[in-house]
């Protein structure tokens, strides 16, 4: 008997969705896509299409940057904030899942 | 042939108010061949980049990337945040500076080819973006960040201003070709997401039938139309 392993090299693309927006920054985590855009944080599927959008405070300043890991996504602002929010639930609550980190005191803000 | 800048740096070293310095930056040191000829030559203070353009249409550079220090012999702060290139930073303009410079710390950045000789080069207003003149028109070149993500054992690297490579660790690579000036990319197992700041393209990854299936089933209802589109691939 022999047993031949097939390994499948068909590697291709195939473009799925194309839409606008004013992102700077985009993480993405299976089906859902995260998105800096404007003075919030805009959660939507492959499509586009918007699933929820956290909007971020004057003094927290405007998300920059992205950078997702696991669970949990990072947030950088031009007011020097990092936010971390735990993205596995299927419902972000912002008041609870948020936290901000001040570059000069450490301050847990939930 | 080598080429010597000694006029162009003259004009920077009256800026800072530096002291005579002349050195000689080669066409061989950007990775030309020794064969090329430069017929023209831009400067960019902004930015520090020294651009040469030769006979037979490549743009070569060089950035500047040494440091500076105060006219009476101090280091600048090396933790200073304040960037140079800003437009708006001024901290150099009413100070005497003095440029210590060498062909060493003129760092060689990648060349680009155009069609037909380089007669005239001149830096736009704006930040990275070069006009350089030929007999049959102008090519503008503007200054690209190529950006790279790496997740889940797939990397992708963008190579030109609207393609990126994916490489993963199984199935080799291939190249995607996106129709938009690419400003960001981020990748998975399975997806990959390009975007200029106006729209954001999605891409599926993998073999012929896992794309469909993914397409299929990582999908809203809103959007089912354009997966059964999709699943006709």
């Amino acid at each position: 008997m022999i047993l031949i392993h097939l390994k499948c090299t068909s590697l291709r693309s195939v473009q799925i969705s194309d839409f606008q927006t004013s992102a700077r920054s985009i993480a993405l985590r299976r089906d859902t896509l995260f998105m800096a855009e404007k003075n919030r944080l805009l959660i939507t599927n492959l499509h586009g299409v918007q699933r929820l959008s956290v909007s971020f405070t004057e003094a927290e300043g405007i998300p920059m940057l992205l950078d997702l890991n696991g669970n949990f996504l990072a947030i950088t602002t031009n007011n020097g904030i990092i936010k971390l929010m735990d993205v596995s639930r299927k419902v972000i609550e912002r008041e609870t899942s948020g936290n901000c980190y001040n570059h000069s005191n450490t301050t847990k803000q939930s | 042939m080598e080429m010597t800048f000694r006029h162009k740096i003259s004009i920077t070293t009256q800026t800072y108010t530096a002291q005579d310095e002349n050195f000689v930056l080669t066409l061989h040191s950007a990775g030309l061949k020794r064969s090329e000829r430069a017929i023209s030559v831009a400067f960019n203070p902004l930015q520090r980049y020294i651009s040469a353009g030769t006979r037979d249409g490549v743009v070569a550079m060089w950035k500047y990337v040494g440091d500076y220090s105060s006219s009476d012999g101090s280091d600048q702060p090396e933790d200073d945040s304040s960037d140079p290139s800003d437009p708006h930073f001024s901290k150099y303009d009413n100070k005497k500076t003095k440029v210590q410079t060498s062909s060493s710390q003129w760092k060689p950045m990648p060349s680009v080819t155009v069609q037909g000789a380089v007669r005239h080069l001149q830096w736009g207003p704006g930040q990275g973006l070069l006009a350089a003149g030929t007999d049959s028109g102008a090519t503008m070149l503007s200054e690209t960040v190529l950006h790279r993500s790496l997740n889940d054992g797939v990397a992708a690297i963008q190579i030109n201003n609207d393609t990126v490579n994916i490489e993963t660790q199984d199935n080799g690579n291939f190249l995607i070709h996106t129709d938009i000036n690419v400003k960001g990319v981020v990748v998975d197992s399975s997806h990959m997401v390009v975007w200029n700041g106006k729209e954001a393209q999605v891409y599926g990854l993998g073999d012929t039938d896992t794309s469909r299936r993914q397409v299929n089933e990582r999908s809203e209802p809103a959007s089912l139309e354009e997966d059964e589109n999709a699943s006709h691939y």
